[in-house]
């Protein structure tokens, strides 16, 4: 079976092909803030985030370099790497924790940019398209998307303020999400 | 790669609002790390999560109203600095107009139909109708604290102490702010209280002055108290 790009990039590198590490990132750099970005609350500060972010990068090269993947072995490259991700974001939290207990003061500030290192990736016209969309959403829509991303709500929270079952808060959020995907489709901003 | 997902824009919704189990998650960080179509629509679902953050009610073109929102608003009104820098604030600001217009009649009658105005008669004492409409919402919403004191409209001649207590399940690790206003919305004292107490020993002119707890980035709690010359 043909090796995948990424599993012949991450044996180049360990083979010390510095060439296949710049390919490695340009393929795969965007995939890898997602890791990080999906494990962070909203209120990390985006400084913390885009050191994570590094941190990140740095170890998954160091590992590679080091030929610590090893796909006949090891799970898929991805999953390795969203292991690493884990552990980071993991250590990130204790470290603050740590701080916290030190008095040294762990102070999450929300500032406008908190959680959105990839507002700079949002294409002009995309995001006028998405704002167009959600602001087309229906009431019951909006309502769940507000408490559960902005408000940060449970869904058990959300089901007792709205009166529903947990599970039909759930449905509600993912097709609001499910709608905003569908109408970004249509007007063909996804291009693969 | 050909994708073989089913329901990708559920996995999408689940993954974007963190209700995937780490196994799941890994399973599916696994694929779009491969999957060329489902991480493009990923970063579009992960963009409208940056926007909602960012700018909830206002990108969702949601009238604010609700507590939260009204608290929201408040430390715009106290700190003209986040004002200008968080866009949002203007537009909840906005809104806090708005509900006072129409609130206001009905809860002015109704708020001082059970708390008779003591020497209405002395400017000092004249209330802020839009302090306290918005101590009016707090009552109609859950607070943060367990307990406060001072409680509304209490009557100080000198010192004051003020007390609050945090449920154990709120956690809040900063210090908050307290602020003491008088019956002019003017601002004029301003505390950084490390524990939740605070001892207030100078001297105030007789009148009505309003309280408020902040933490970095919104109002916990607005109250009132009267201060009265010490009986001879």
């Amino acid at each position: 079976m043909a090796e995948s790009q990424d599993v012949s990039l991450a044996l180049r590198i360990a083979r010390g092909d510095s060439e296949a590490e710049n390919d490695f990132f340009l393929c795969f750099g965007e995939q890898i803030k997602m890791m990080v970005q999906a494990r962070l609350p909203r209120k990390v500060p985006p400084e913390d985030r885009e050191d994570l972010v590094s941190e990140l990068q740095e170890a998954v090269l160091l590992s590679l370099r080091k030929g610590r993947f090893d796909p006949s072995r090891e799970k898929p490259l991805g999953a390795y790497i969203a292991g690493i991700a884990g552990n980071i974001v993991g250590q990130y939290f204790r470290r603050k924790r740590k701080e916290k207990m030190g008095e040294t003061g762990l102070r999450f500030e929300d500032s406008p940019a908190a959680g959105n290192i990839f507002a700079d990736l949002i294409d002009a016209e995309r995001e006028a398209a998405l704002r167009k969309s959600l602001s087309r959403l229906k009431p019951r829509y909006k309502e769940v998307l507000l408490l559960r991303i902005y408000e940060q709500q449970s869904i058990e929270e959300i089901a007792e303020k709205l009166g529903l079952e947990r599970r039909r808060v759930s449905e509600r959020i993912h097709y609001a999400i499910q709608l905003l995907l569908k109408e970004c489709t249509k007007a063909n901003f996804l291009q693969y | 790669m050909k994708c073989d997902i089913e329901n990708r824009s559920q996995w999408i919704a689940a993954y974007l609002t963190g209700e995937l189990s780490q196994a799941e998650m890994s399973e599916f960080e696994q694929h779009y790390f491969q999957c060329e179509a489902c991480f493009q629509e990923l970063k579009i679902g992960r963009d409208a999560v940056n926007l909602i953050e960012r700018e909830g009610p206002e990108v969702l073109a949601i009238p604010i109203s609700g507590w939260e929102k009204v608290r929201q608003a408040l430390s715009a009104v106290f700190s003209p600095r986040q004002w200008q820098t968080r866009p949002r604030w203007a537009f909840a600001f906005a809104a806090l107009i708005l509900l006072i217009v129409i609130g206001l009649p009905l809860g002015y009658l109704k708020y001082f139909s059970q708390t008779p105005s003591p020497e209405s008669y002395a400017e000092n004492f004249q209330p802020s109708s839009r302090l306290d409409n918005l101590i009016r919402q707090t009552y109609q919403s859950p607070t943060l604290f367990s307990q406060v004191e001072p409680a509304n409209d209490s009557n100080f001649a000198d010192e004051i102490s003020f007390r609050w207590e945090l449920p154990e399940e709120q956690k809040y690790a900063g210090a908050f702010e307290l602020r003491i206003l008088n019956n002019k919305e003017e601002e004029i004292y301003r505390f950084k209280a490390e524990q939740q107490r605070f001892h207030f020993d100078k001297k105030l002119a007789p009148g009505l002055y309003y309280w408020a707890l902040l933490t970095e980035n919104e109002m916990a709690y607005l109250g009132r108290f009267y201060v009265r010359r010490a009986e001879r």
